[in-house]
């Protein structure tokens, strides 16, 4: 068996913070944003890297893609230790930031891809295959002569996913891909993504704190809070466990008494608004909605997900 | 010794594509570059009109002509406008930094000063140096120097190592954004400062200035040193010749050092947020 394509041992960042007490005088204190993570990526997996904000998701991605020196412990990513080999590393990985484009805002999407040939010094002809091929799996020839600053956020992301993808990575890390986009525009990444993972034997580590992105992409999740990886595992024992729950909102023409329906709770009332929780594994939320509407009027409704912060809760309340 | 070298010859490839994509993105923008160029030279402009007013009073200052002086500021500025166009964008590495944009560099395989030159590189800055080169080739011809390609080639080399020393002082300077968030007033005045210094003869200043500009920072001994020599001008300092003549390579620790801080900068670089 190979080895695997990303190990990290005990790793660890601690950043000092340096913080007022009085007039002239300051406090150190150290904080401990990534506390002796071990995890261990096969090549070819599709992992989520899941936590609420401020859990050390990103301070881990920065010191796997060689931009944080670790604190302590040790990583390796294809083979290198990443701090120690910047340029190396930086040929075998990809890094999409949801949040940071890399692409040049005022030229056409195609020029981007050109400008990262010359950076990359990848051969002429592979790069003409790997923009065509990966413009076709991402449906973007029609927006390949558009300056980037014209875009929609969801063309914009995926002209991301294909400029980290060009030099033939390895790994691909992506961090929050889908993050501030709308509905449709989150399907179609993940579509892309999804087809980009069949097509192309790379490894990727997804981090986010939209479930649905992980739901609809990665099998094995590891989930982190406050520095330390509290589940690392399957996604569908997981979800079997605590990710089923979601909960269904109605607005009520009149205030009435909490609803009782098969298969749901009633967990909150709040004048004519309840919240009913149910498991999405048995019940269906037009079941519960049907059972609803035959007891009152219901004038607006809405259906919430289970979000990360409340699966970390409940592993804590339950272990995992 | 091969691989530097390699390295070197691959960033300037890239950089050179680089800045074919800026300039390509600033040229989308017209009428704001056209009205940058403009201010630039207007600015520029302002140095001459200020020296050429002084010489209205005075016939010459500290036994300097008005076209020596004039020279000697071309000579001068154009080697700051040089490194000006070139590396002066290094100065966005505060924002860089508080921004979390160097990840970017961090991320690719190649040199993160050369991506960064190329990255942010401005054509419309050329502005700064349109003056200078005028100043520079008219009062060439009325310095009453006889042209030798020695003297030609010795203010090649002043030019040169004015631009090399400026472009170190930028990169020394910007690289305490790795440091200190916020140094941009105290880093200007060392680039922007010294050169308006390295302007005059540096005798008609005395005291700290003097030694500044001599010894810590010589920017004098790029151009005012040689210049002396060139245009035979006098020497109320009494530089000896050795050093009118090796003054130009002072910039040679300094590029050193640039080099060595940036990385260690490199090295210290806290990436921000998500």
């Amino acid at each position: 068996m190979p080895p695997p394509i990303i190990v990290t041992e005990q790793l660890g960042k601690s950043f000092t913070v340096r913080t007022k007490a009085g007039r002239f005088r300051r406090t150190k204190r150290v904080v401990d944003a990534v506390a002796g993570v071990s995890v261990s990526i096969e090549a070819g997996e599709m992992v989520g890297y899941l936590g609420p904000n401020g859990a050390g998701k990103s301070t881990t991605i920065k010191m796997l893609t060689g931009i944080l020196t670790p604190s302590s412990g040790h990583v390796e990513v294809a083979g290198l230790v990443p701090m120690r080999a910047r340029v190396a590393l930086a040929r075998r990985i990809g890094v999409v930031f949801g949040q940071r484009s890399q692409l040049w805002w005022d030229l056409p999407l195609v020029e981007s891809f050109d400008l990262l040939h010359h950076v990359y010094r990848t051969d002429d002809d592979r790069h003409r295959h790997n923009v065509g091929e990966l413009v076709e799996l991402l449906d973007l020839r029609e927006q390949l002569d558009v300056p980037v600053r014209q875009l929609s956020l969801g063309q914009r992301m995926k002209g991301e996913l294909v400029a980290a993808l060009l030099h033939d990575p390895r790994v691909l890390f992506l961090d929050e891909p889908t993050i501030g986009l709308d509905v449709v525009s989150k399907h179609a990444v993940r579509e892309g993504l999804r087809r980009l993972v069949d097509e192309r034997a790379v490894t990727v580590l997804l981090t986010t704190h939209d479930l649905a992105d992980v739901e609809q992409l990665c099998r094995r999740v590891v989930i982190i809070d406050h520095g330390r990886v509290i589940y690392d595992g399957d996604l569908d024992a997981l979800r079997a466990v605590h990710g089923r729950e979601r909960t269904l909102v109605v607005d009520l023409v009149e205030t009435s008494g909490p609803l009782s329906v098969d298969g749901a709770e009633t967990v909150r009332v709040d004048g004519a608004r309840q919240w009913l929780r149910f498991d999405g594994g048995v019940t269906s939320a037009a079941d519960v909605l049907a059972a609803v509407s035959r007891q009152a009027d219901v004038r607006d409704l809405s259906i919430e997900e289970t979000d990360i912060d409340e699966i970390v809760r409940r592993i804590y309340l339950g272990g995992a | 010794m091969a691989e530097p070298l390699d390295a070197l010859s691959n960033d300037a490839r890239m950089v050179r594509h680089l800045i074919r994509g800026r300039v390509r993105s600033e040229l989308q923008y017209r009428v704001s570059f056209s009205l940058f160029l403009f201010a630039q030279m207007v600015v520029t402009t302002m140095d001459v009109i200020a020296i050429v007013a002084v010489f209205s009073k005075v016939r010459s200052i500290g036994g300097w002509s008005r076209e020596q002086v004039l020279f000697l500021y071309a000579v001068s500025t154009v080697g700051f406008a040089l490194a000006d166009v070139t590396v002066s964008s290094v100065e966005l590495t505060a924002q860089w930094v508080r921004l979390g944009t160097f990840d970017r560099v961090m991320l690719r395989p190649a040199g993160t000063l050369a991506q960064m030159l190329g990255y942010e590189f401005e054509l419309r800055r050329v502005g700064r140096s349109v003056t200078p080169l005028v100043v520079l080739i008219v009062t060439a011809r009325f310095v009453h120097v006889a042209w030798t390609p020695a003297r030609v080639g010795l203010v090649l080399a002043a030019i040169v190592s004015s631009a090399l020393i400026f472009a170190a002082l930028f990169v020394i300077t910007s690289s305490l954004a790795f440091w200190i968030p916020s140094t941009q007033e105290v880093a200007n005045a060392f680039t922007y400062g010294s050169n308006t210094a390295a302007s005059y003869p540096t005798h008609v200043f005395d005291g700290w200035l003097r030694f500044w500009l001599l010894g810590p920072v010589p920017v004098a001994l790029c151009a005012y040193a040689p210049l002396i020599r060139v245009l035979g001008a006098p020497n109320p300092l009494g530089l000896p010749t050795w050093l009118q003549l090796a003054g130009p390579l002072c910039f040679v620790p300094f590029i050193a050092l640039a080099r060595f801080v940036w990385r260690l900068g490199n090295r210290h670089y806290r990436s921000t947020g998500s």
